[in-house]
């Protein structure tokens, strides 16, 4: 699945200047 | 029951909420049907494949700071996330779920389209690269 926060989000929130958000809506992980 | 007029769906992308710039919005789940046909079949048998799911949006083009044409441009070319409720602002539960998943943002119509009478807009459909997660926990 796809976690709530990718690095390829916090890459377009780093081109559009939003903050970062340091912790995620959901804590499901993708890790096997 | 549990039906929703359709008029307050939620939509982030990226985790930048776009809410209130669709006009309409369609998430397809799908997958591919392998065929598995084989001796002594009497009609073609198929398995599920791999998911190739769809997101379909309609945007009001916005070219404000962080709106749409802004967050889609910045992601343009990647796969991020995107986290869409049924009832926006109502809390997250089996009746009301949400749909996780990430697209790839491979098509973009920058000036939008329309006449002289239309606000410009852009009729998207990006391709899921994971599976359609849904869950009846968290927050949107």
């Amino acid at each position: 699945m796809a976690d709530q926060i990718t690095p390829a989000d916090i890459e377009v929130l780093k081109k559009l200047g939003l903050p970062i958000p340091t912790t995620t809506p959901n804590t499901k992980k993708d890790e096997d | 029951m549990a039906i929703y007029l359709d008029n307050n769906v939620g939509l982030k992308i990226a985790t930048v909420d776009l809410s209130v710039y669709i006009t309409s919005i369609t998430l397809t789940q799908t997958f591919d049907e392998v065929e598995t046909t084989s001796m002594s079949s009497v009609a073609h048998q198929f398995y599920q494949g791999l998911e190739a799911s769809t997101l379909q949006v309609d945007f009001l083009n916005d070219w404000a700071a962080s709106q749409v044409c802004a967050t889609l441009q910045a992601a343009y070319g990647t796969s991020v996330t995107a986290v869409i409720i049924p009832v926006k602002g109502v809390a997250v539960s089996a009746t009301n779920p949400l749909y996780t998943q990430s697209i790839l943002i491979n098509n973009l119509t920058p000036i939008g389209t329309g006449g002289p009478a239309d606000y410009a807009a852009s009729s998207l459909t990006f391709t899921c690269t994971s599976e359609v997660v849904q869950t009846t926990s968290g927050s949107f």
